[in-house]
């Protein structure tokens, strides 16, 4: 029995090629079921998003036929002069729970540390789940890979920091406001950046929006649409001091904010903190405004710069990352073992039975005579024979298993050729296809 | 009963290390349990610290208040007791380190400390000395935090108005927040001095038959007094803010300090603690 991987990602691929093997809904759902529909896949799950694609399955046969027949499956989506087999990765075993780990904390993402690969992974676990198409191992395997992401994300810093300009823009305003709840912000001129800068402020708390353009209209159009309102352009002296988040992008070739108009503004505000936003090129605010007190003024190359540092921070916390993903695939690597052991105890303890049912049979035929406490005793005797006999290869397989995974999987194929043990006769029972979905465990 | 506070004020100094140590960690990494150790310590410290406090109380029959040991003892409880405050309400780990750093050597040094139980002057049993002293201490421990808000902030205006991101730039809270607390805790601690203040001097009238004496005690409690004055004075009238009020806030508490250490240890004064 494998875990098998077959994907493709923004790094082996071109958008040309991902997006044909981009899986949603009714066509995601046919996919999965022509996937079990293939010899030997028992179970699947199938990951894809703007970046990605990846298919996992239980492959009870040998490894590399099964990923022959994935890499045919996603060959049949694309073009025949595509050759898909150059932009696949394949996986097996524990690496196909490693890459999972590392690709649910997001440390194989375009932006390292971005939180929606998380719900991605958990959108395509409960799409396999509600349409059956996994079990016991994949559901496991999933179930511990969100654990595996949520973790990362409590435990290391990963996700902290902003990696995008707006995202810089609101952290430092937390950084001079502390709170933002109930603040103001102030929008010069209009453009896509500061959009997006509201928007985001907006989401973190910033209450009010003021709108100022030259030309009133227009200031009226925009503060409609970010539920503002529009104020006096001719007198943003005055509005400065309402403001304490202003964001300025004119296209005006000169300064629109000057020195003497912060000084005035920043009077009427008791010297209140007031954090200016410049987004403009050519610049809207004059740079000696960042050395009055209780002024911070950013513009596009130091919110850039942010950027770059909170980068790094999240890169440095790659390391942190890696170590609990080991951790947690070793964790995996052991229930996984332990798992694998079962067939192999069952066959064993109903080989001892099947033993003693067989002799005691045949003892009884031979004394007729017995009453039915001798046989009783006789029966427990046996019994308990049986079980003191196979006690410890029960046990010692159970410890091997959790040992190390390549020993326990020699000495279950050792039990099971000293005892003759027919595990395939054994597994044939266990392993339906398409078993219906496990009980309501927690995810 | 004495040894009993002594067990425990060795117990709350190892909490108080130990708190210090799960804070030091707490501000690189982030992790639950290492969270939950700085909390539990953190508590464990205060409980045994007020135990211990309560201990010499009851030995003694009063509050003790007479020598350096006591009074230390008496102002790490009040840190204490203001920072948990703090922990419930931010949890902001890099005050964690600084605070259980000040304790951590304030309990180790005060463990050193001549601490002999001798009897008290008639003239020193007074009620009304016991409430000068406490409401001075809570005050001198509303400063402390107020005076490390201020460095935190002042930490923090240098990364932002530098626009060089260093680690502290993610270790430090926002700026008005850390503003607004250390406002906050000059504007509780600023009362309780002046009621401190007119209590020691009612006092001193009882005792010596004079409200003032002009001793150095008095002089630079007067000086500290003004400089808190005129931060309140400057912030609700002319309203400063950021940077500037917070170096008055600092300056404020290097008065106490001086007040606290300077004069009570080396200058002829009524106020020197019992050796």
């Amino acid at each position: 029995m494998h875990f098998l991987a077959v994907g493709l990602n923004h790094k082996t691929a071109p958008v040309e090629v991902r997006e044909k093997l981009a899986f949603s809904g009714e066509k995601l759902a046919s996919a999965l079921n022509r996937i079990l529909d293939l010899e030997q896949l028992t179970e699947a799950v199938i990951l894809s998003t703007c970046n990605r694609t990846e298919v996992y399955v239980l492959c009870q046969g040998p490894a590399q036929e099964g990923l022959a027949q994935l890499k045919q499956f996603l060959q049949s989506f694309v073009d025949a002069n595509i050759q898909v087999d150059k932009y696949l990765y394949t996986l097996i075993d524990l690496e196909v729970v490693h890459h999972l780990f590392r690709v649910v904390s997001s440390l194989d993402s375009m932006i390292l540390g971005e939180a929606q690969i998380l719900g991605q992974v958990k959108t395509a676990f409960h799409f396999a789940l509600e349409h059956n198409t996994i079990s016991t191992h994949l559901t496991k395997l999933f179930r511990q890979a969100i654990e595996v992401g949520k973790r990362i994300r409590t435990e290391t810093e990963i996700g902290e920091s902003a990696v995008s300009i707006s995202y810089a823009a609101v952290e430092l305003a937390r950084k001079i406001f502390g709170e933002l709840t109930g603040r103001t912000v102030l929008i010069i001129g209009a453009g896509e950046m500061s959009e997006l800068a509201v928007k985001t402020l907006a989401a973190h708390g910033v209450s009010s929006v003021l709108v100022a353009n030259r030309t009133f209209r227009r200031a009226q159009e925009l503060a409609q649409a970010f539920n503002g309102r529009a104020v006096d352009y001719e007198r943003l002296t005055e509005n400065l001091a309402l403001a304490d988040i202003i964001i300025s992008s004119t296209g005006a070739p000169h300064a629109v904010l000057t020195q003497d108009m912060v000084k005035k503004a920043m009077q009427l505000r008791r010297n209140r903190p007031l954090f200016l936003i410049d987004i403009a090129v050519p610049r809207d605010i004059e740079e000696s405004i960042h050395h009055l007190d209780n002024v911070y003024l950013y513009n596009i190359d130091d919110l850039q710069n942010v950027v770059e540092a909170n980068l790094a921070k999240r890169e440095a916390q790659v390391g942190k990352a890696e170590i609990i993903i080991a951790e947690e695939v070793e964790r995996f690597g052991q229930w996984w073992s332990a798992r694998q052991m079962v067939p192999v105890i069952k066959a064993l303890k109903s080989y001892g039975h099947n033993i003693k049912e067989q002799e005691l049979a045949r003892l009884f035929n031979k004394l007729p005579n017995l009453s039915e406490r001798e046989r009783e005793c006789i029966a427990s005797a046996t019994n308990l024979m049986i079980n003191k006999l196979l006690h410890s290869p029960v046990v010692s397989l159970k410890q091997l298993a959790c040992d190390n995974r390549h020993d326990g999987q020699f000495y279950a194929s050792l039990i099971e050729r000293l005892f003759n043990l027919n595990l395939a006769a054994e597994s044939e029972t266990q392993v339906g296809r398409r078993v219906a979905s496990p009980g309501p465990e927690e995810v | 009963m004495l040894v009993w506070s002594e067990v425990l004020l060795r117990l709350a100094a190892g909490f108080i290390w130990l708190a210090l140590v799960s804070n030091i960690f707490r501000v690189s990494s982030k992790s639950l349990q290492l969270t939950r150790m700085a909390h539990i310590s953190s508590r464990c410290a205060w409980v045994t610290l007020t135990l211990s406090l309560l201990a010499r109380t009851i030995a003694l029959g009063h509050l003790t208040y007479h020598t350096l040991f006591d009074t230390l003892l008496l102002l790490s409880w009040v840190i204490l007791s203001i920072y948990s405050y703090f922990e419930w309400k931010q949890g902001w780990p890099i005050l964690g380190v600084v605070v259980f750093a000040a304790l951590a050597a304030t309990s180790t040094f005060s463990l050193t400390l001549e601490r002999d139980i001798r009897p008290l002057l008639p003239i020193l049993q007074s009620r009304l000395l016991i409430v000068h002293i406490t409401l001075n201490f809570s005050a001198y421990g509303a400063f402390f935090l107020s005076f490390i808000l201020g460095l935190m902030y002042l930490g923090q205006e240098y990364q932002l108005k530098k626009k060089k991101i260093t680690p502290l730039y993610y270790i430090l809270p926002g700026l008005e927040t850390l503003e607004k607390f250390a406002h906050t805790l000059v504007s509780i601690g600023f009362p309780l001095l002046t009621m401190g203040i007119v209590f020691g001097s009612i006092y001193a009238k009882t005792a010596w038959d004079s409200f003032w004496h002009w001793e150095p005690k008095e002089t630079w409690s007067l000086i500290t007094w003004l400089v808190y004055a005129v931060y309140m004075h400057l912030r609700y009238v002319r309203g400063w803010r950021g940077k500037r009020a917070m170096i008055l806030v600092l300056i404020g508490f290097g008065a106490v300090l001086f007040n606290y250490f300077g004069v009570s240890l080396n200058l002829a004064t009524e106020h020197r603690f019992l050796r």
